[in-house]
């Protein structure tokens, strides 16, 4: 009885996993097609999926989330062997952990998703303007920080609001947490 | 009650983040556009071309002029003319140029260097040659 | 009907990335030029389409970036600002590179590309819901996006029956070539003939025969 539990929850887990991970591979493509004026400017969308992941998921799944994010993004589009592959890792994974530890260090009653995510999109393009630094832009990578640094400000907010006004009135999202809840207190039995 | 209510509000972390990232975004944008950045560059004027090389790099350059090539080093945030094809050696005498103003010159090869300070003041610079 | 490239998924994989190398090992204009043009025919003959405007709006702009920090001869001036020769170059080297690692990238890379083992098991299981999302997500409204999301989110993860069962995939050996390939010998002569190329800059470079 317990095996089939335990296998009943792993089971459930991937399928959360995989939801997740194929909802940011569905924001991502969404993004994809809002015309940009620059092709660097990236919205991060597709981080709801990870943000939702956060207390979801535990740390392991969360990673692998990320992981699976990036890879996925990175098949799709089929950038996995060039740079933007690289700048996609570094920004998405330093961004994923600011943020997982923001949620776990900080009450949710001190901070929601609105300051997660504006301190994840700041850290993703900070880190990428970092890497691009030494890889396309040289030192003029300066130059080009500021604008880049305020884009990722106000597109963390938005998300990170967008994201908190989810959670508070998503039916799957509370639903998720009574299925555990309720097959957690049925296998102690 | 209260406690559906917040959920709508921004919490104080959320609003310090904010904060923060305002006055962060600010600066950078004072520190790299208006502030006290040393931008000096190495103006070489030659054979109706000009060059121009941040002093903080490092270069080997080789300009040409009616006698021959002139070697101009940029090296450690220094620039100076190495060796001329002309006869005194003046230009190469005239020692490392540091600060924005310094200059060299070798006369008979017509070439001319210089530091200039940031780019805006380059062309009221230029137009004052 | 767009013809099919007979080549394996995992064959392009391999090839690409063993051509990956000598993409990064160059560093001259010129060869970085000659890459680009290899690899952009590369992915054209491999049907994969290349939106040329994006392309050529990210190489304007990494261009454009190296151009602020002037270096070099100066070509033309904006107002006061010169635009040099050497950020030129500077700019376009680093520009091609990326965008020759994108195009190798892209004909390397198939979206069918398998993974083995249990990982692999999740992504197949994570695609097949970026499937679902992409179908279904036509329902979704822009004024209630909350809700319809909610709404989406919920119809998946109550789907029971059609969701694929996480399962070992067979490794990659067991692979066969895509959709009818020719004889594995032809294409395996065609890719190795493009990593050849690939590496021709390089081995040039060795012996100093380049005499531009």
């Amino acid at each position: 009885m317990g095996l089939m539990l335990q296998a009943g929850k792993e089971k459930r887990v991937s399928r959360e996993l995989a939801l997740l991970a194929g909802l940011s591979y569905f924001l991502s493509t969404i993004e994809y097609m809002i015309p940009k004026p620059l092709p660097f400017i990236r919205l991060g969308i597709a981080n709801l999926a990870l943000m939702l992941g956060i207390d979801i998921l535990s740390f392991p799944h969360f990673l692998l989330l990320v992981f699976l994010k990036v890879l996925g993004q990175a098949v799709i589009s089929g950038s996995l062997f060039s740079y933007v592959f690289l700048f996609s890792v570094g920004g998405t994974l330093s961004s994923a952990l600011c943020m997982y530890g923001l949620r776990k260090l900080i009450p949710p009653s001190l901070m929601g998703f609105t300051g997660i995510s504006t301190v994840g999109a700041l850290v993703s393009n900070g880190v990428q303007l970092f890497m691009a630094r030494f890889i396309i832009f040289g030192e003029s990578a300066l130059y080009l920080a500021p604008p880049v640094l305020l884009f990722g400000f106000v597109t963390g907010f938005a998300l990170g609001t967008f994201c908190e006004f989810f959670i508070s009135h998503s039916r799957w999202y509370h639903a998720v947490f009574i299925k555990r809840d309720t097959h957690e207190s049925s296998s102690t039995f | 009650m209260k406690q559906s209510r917040t959920r709508f509000l921004l919490r104080p972390l959320d609003g310090l983040v904010v904060l923060l990232s305002v006055i962060g975004v600010g600066f950078a944008f004072w520190a790299v556009y208006e502030g006290a950045q040393d931008n000096l560059q190495v103006v070489i004027e030659a054979s109706g071309s000009r060059w121009v090389y941040p002093l903080s790099s490092i270069q080997h350059l080789a300009i040409p002029g009616p006698l021959g090539t002139t070697f101009v080093e940029i090296h450690q945030g220094e620039a100076y003319i190495s060796d001329s094809p002309c006869p005194d050696k003046l230009c190469v005498a005239m020692g490392k140029l540091k600060k924005a103003g310094d200059w060299a010159a070798c006369l008979p090869n017509r070439v001319f260097v210089r530091i200039a300070g940031n780019v805006r003041q380059d062309g009221i610079d230029a137009s004052s040659w | 009907m767009k013809a099919v490239p007979p080549f394996s998924n995992r064959q392009l994989f391999w090839a690409g990335l063993i051509a990956l190398p000598a993409v990064f090992l160059v560093h001259t204009l010129e060869a970085r030029l000659y890459l680009w043009l290899l690899f952009l025919g590369y992915s054209w003959l491999l049907g994969k389409r290349n939106k040329f405007f994006i392309t050529f709006l990210v190489m304007a702009g990494i261009v454009g970036a190296n151009l602020l920090i002037p270096t070099g001869k100066v070509l033309i001036e904006i107002g006061a600002f010169p635009l040099t020769q050497g950020a030129l170059e500077r700019g376009l080297e680093r520009a091609l590179l990326l965008e020759t690692l994108v195009f190798l990238s892209k004909a390397s890379i198939q979206r069918d590309l398998v993974f083995p083992g249990k990982f692999g098991a999740l992504i197949g299981q994570s695609i097949y819901y970026f499937e679902e999302f992409l179908e279904r997500g036509k329902n979704l409204s822009w004024r209630t996006p909350i809700k319809s999301l909610d709404q989406l989110l919920l119809e998946l993860s109550e789907g029971e029956q059609q969701e694929p069962i996480p399962q070992e995939t067979p490794s990659p050996a067991a692979t066969t070539p895509a959709r009818g390939a020719p004889a594995p010998l032809t294409s395996r002569l065609v890719l190795s003939m493009a990593i050849v190329l690939a590496y021709l800059p390089l081995a040039l470079e060795i012996p100093g025969f380049l005499s531009w």
